[in-house]
């Protein structure tokens, strides 16, 4: 029975191989790029300047990133503190739906993560804004506005992963909670979700970085000012939304340039440091 | 084996492109004469329109646009990473002795509030108390009692240069909104009670209130007259071809250029031509 | 141990449907509290349908749908209005795939008492140590409480199970196939358990292994597409049935 791998197979093989190897080649790339410029700009300005930062003015040579790292943590904090409850109650009772209906709510889910982000900054510009304006009193465009459009746009994936979650959990150990004589509502709280805790943090650990990284639908409501906020309705930005104005303003030769490689180095760091986190609950999950 | 061979060849051209210099094409892949053009974009729409009458014109030669503002525009021509750089700001005395630069005529600044801030009008150093985000409330100058919120665009915009070099510093109030384009700022202010902002006019914004300054109305059939203006250019390196040359000169004299707002203040000369 | 006595079954004319099919079809029959009711019969013919009726995890399924009569000592089975957790509580029951939680030792036979609000420690210690020596799997897990149950083998987890359906004190124990995935020595070792524990509980258990029903079980029913073809006690069935279908099929000369 034994055979060796087929012409196609040996084929197929190696241009797999070849593809893998040479992301990994441009991943180190990329990285090494960023990581240069950086260390250029750490050598040119310090890090009083830059890392430690308060105030941001990249035509006067002061390049304080402190702002963009509070406003990118606080955006992704509301983002995930309000839309993992959502997310979780709404797998919560789609899990006790027919496998049918789930079905059709994951198609519906599926479909809302294929909607492009403009169009979720764009409604964030014509609902989110004013409603914030018209509650606060403020100018509406807010850190609170970028952290609320950014949870509806997590939404859809989070809800999709944590119902994957839910459901993975076997049939078996529902039904023997369920025949100890525990209530549906006990077998959810003290089962279902136990058991599903690990692939949940995955699922929201997945929702950040999404958050983290998102640009274009955070740089239309967020204002854009590079002042520190001093409060969830004041207006602020991100890293990316930043790197997203400037790119322009600091083209490679311009003195500063090497600002936007130490941004998208911290982003990079943050997503690396959630993928190392991300592997931990895997290996910690059962 | 072949096939290995071929991918591996693919793949290696794939990772190359991503370290070639930003030219706006390939380097292996340069057909006989393109010209890149990049820049403001308050110009793209111009060039837009334009540059396939002109291939028509010119068999062969293939165009590319892309926006990244007037900064990057010139930087580019600078750097020889582009042939063509659309400005609506005037570059700095180093940089500029490198140019060619082909202008277009003018773009009027306007500066725009919101319909319910109940103000038409203000003076001069008004206008520049509000910019500087030193007037909290436009109550203190005859309007309703809303905040004065500040939208301006980035620090890369050929209009934010231009209200740059008339504000005494520290410039621009720190607290104001970001958008990225014209249409953004537009939008904003149109929207948001309180606030104040400017753009580049083109037929067709509204749905704000368009503010005189001191004596001057802004009259869109008199636009001659309004002295807050940029001054789009199309720019070239010096040693820039012929055929370069060529088509920065008739950007810069397309007659849909009325269409986007661009009026005729008086000539000037671009420096530097043979 | 259990304090109560172990209920009656009596189950009249119980048919079960899954939409349009059949599963069981007017099945009757009674068993006395505290003995040993085996199950045989071919796959698919409704075996684990019928233990599924007795704890009303039937329900679990939409488009099931039962008819008769079930009784449990003085409790009907198929009332609307019998209290579910309540039924539960009193039939436990173990699954022929291992269904420990994926929690510790402790965690899995402490999750029945602390469903019914039992949170004190040491009344829990002392719960889960009773429930394990019942389930004689206590001398292999001392020491071991705070291990996950995934690290037991195969028949300490079946066992375990066992354990955590009988720290809730039900009246009587559902085993469906519990020895199927395990090897003769754990099988037999379960064996040994449910004859330690004959008599206190009533039991119904389900099996493909007709050496194991004959071994364990004091009265034993032949199902066969649904419908009940004979049930007797277990001597005089496997020495001369009286139907001809049981004896084909304890002879093996079908499925
Ligand atoms: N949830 C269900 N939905 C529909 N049909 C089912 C379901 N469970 C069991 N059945 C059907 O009912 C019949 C009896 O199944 P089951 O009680 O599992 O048999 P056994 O345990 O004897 O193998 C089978 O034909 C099976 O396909
Ligand atoms: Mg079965």
């Amino acid at each position: 029975m034994k055979r060796q791998m087929g012409m196609g197979d040996q084929c197929l093989y190696r241009v797999v191989w070849v593809g893998a190897f040479s992301l990994v080649v441009l991943g180190i790339a990329i990285f090494a790029i960023l990581f240069w410029g950086t260390a250029k700009f750490v050598l040119a300005h310090g890090l009083n300047q830059s890392l430690l930062g308060l105030i941001y003015e990249p035509t006067q040579g002061r390049f304080g990133l402190l702002p963009f790292m509070a406003g990118s943590l606080v955006v992704s904090g509301i983002a995930l503190a309000v839309a993992i409850p959502l997310a979780l109650s709404l797998a919560v009772t789609v899990v006790d739906m027919t496998p049918r209906r789930t079905e059709t709510v994951r198609q519906i889910l599926s479909g809302l993560v294929a909607i492009p982000s403009v169009v979720f900054g764009w409604w964030g510009l014509s609902v989110v804004v004013p409603a914030i304006r018209w509650i606060s009193g403020h100018s509406g465009f807010s850190l609170l506005a970028a952290g609320l459009v950014l949870a509806v746009m997590i939404l859809p994936t989070l809800s999709l992963l944590s119902i994957n979650a839910l459901t993975r959990v076997r049939v078996q150990w529902v039904e023997g909670s369920l025949a100890l004589g525990a209530t549906p509502d006990q077998t959810m709280g003290r089962l279902i979700l136990a058991v599903s805790r690990f692939p949940l943090l995955e699922a929201s650990i997945i929702a950040l970085g999404r958050a983290l990284g998102e640009t274009m639908a955070v740089q239309m409501v967020i204002g854009g000012r590079v002042l520190l906020p001093h409060g969830l309705v004041s207006p602020g930005a991100t890293l990316t939304t930043q790197i997203l104005t400037d790119m322009s303003l600091l083209p490679p030769g311009v003195s500063g340039h090497h600002v936007l490689d130490f941004m998208a180095l911290l982003l990079l760091a943050a997503m690396y440091g959630m993928v190392v986190l991300l592997e931990r609950t895997r290996r910690m999950s059962p | 084996m072949k096939r290995i061979g071929i991918i591996g060849m693919l793949w290696g051209l794939l990772i190359a492109t991503g370290f070639y210099p930003a030219r706006g094409t390939l380097g292996v892949l340069r057909v006989a004469h393109h010209v890149s053009i990049v820049g403001a974009t308050s110009l793209m729409p111009l060039t837009k329109r334009f540059v396939p009458e002109w291939e028509q014109k010119h068999p062969g030669v293939v165009v590319s646009i892309a926006a990244g503002g007037s900064w990057a525009g010139i930087l580019a021509v600078t750097e020889g990473h582009a042939d063509i750089g659309m400005a609506d700001l005037i570059p700095p005395s180093r940089l500029a002795v490198r140019l060619v630069g082909y202008p277009a005529g003018r773009l009027a600044v306007a500066f725009i509030a919101n319909n319910k801030d109940g103000v038409k009008e203000v003076s001069e150093s008004q206008l520049m108390q509000l910019l500087l985000g030193r007037i909290p409330n436009w109550r203190s100058i005859g309007g309703r009692d809303e905040p004065v919120i500040v939208v301006s665009r980035p620090l890369s915009s050929g209009a934010r240069a231009m209200i740059d070099s008339f504000l005494p510093p520290p410039g621009l109030s720190a607290d104001a909104i970001i958008q990225l384009s014209n249409g953004a700022v537009l939008k904003t202010v149109r929207d948001t009670p309180g606030a104040i902002g400017y753009v580049e006019w083109r037929p067709g914004m509204g749905g704000v209130t368009m503010l005189g300054i001191g004596h001057h109305a802004f009259d869109t059939t008199h636009l001659a007259t309004w002295p807050y203006f940029t001054k789009p250019t199309f720019y070239v390196h010096k040693r820039a071809s012929d055929l370069v040359k060529n088509l920065a000169q008739a950007l810069s004299q397309a007659p849909a250029k009325t269409d986007f707002g661009i009026y005729r203040g008086h000539v000037i000369t671009p420096k530097g031509l043979p | 141990m259990n304090t109560k006595p172990a209920p009656d079954l009596v189950v009249q004319n119980l048919s079960v449907h899954y939409g349009e099919q059949v599963a069981l079809k007017d099945v009757t029959l009674q068993i006395e509290g505290g003995q040993i009711l085996a199950l045989i019969g071919p796959s698919g013919c409704g075996k684990s349908t019928f233990l599924r009726v007795l704890n009303r995890l039937v329900d679990r399924s939409a488009e099931a749908h039962c008819t008769g009569e079930v009784f449990l000592g003085d409790t009907r089975v198929l009332d609307p209005k019998t209290d579910v957790v309540a039924l539960r509580r009193a039939v436990g029951m173990v699954f022929q795939q291992p269904s420990a939680f994926p929690f510790s030792v402790f965690d899995n036979v402490a999750y029945g008492p602390r469903l019914q609000g039992v949170r004190s420690a040491s009344r829990l210690r002392s719960l889960v140590e009773s429930s394990l020596k019942q389930a004689a799997l206590w001398d292999e897990v001392r020491g071991k409480l705070r291990r996950p149950a995934a690290s037991l083998s195969g028949g300490q987890q079946q066992r375990l199970c066992i354990a955590r359906a009988l720290a809730v004190s039900p009246e009587v124990l559902l085993l469906d196939e519990p020895t199927a995935a395990l090897d003769p020595l754990s099988t037999a070792k379960i064996e040994e358990l449910i004859l330690a524990l004959r008599g206190d509980y009533t039991f119904v258990l389900v099996t493909h292994n007709l050496q194991q029903a004959a071994r364990v079980s004091d009265v034993t029913a032949f199902f066969r597409q649904g419908r009940l073809i004979e049930i007797a006690p277990t001597r005089d069935m496997f020495t001369a049935p009286k139907c001809e279908e049981t004896e084909e099929f304890l002879t093996g000369r079908y499925e």
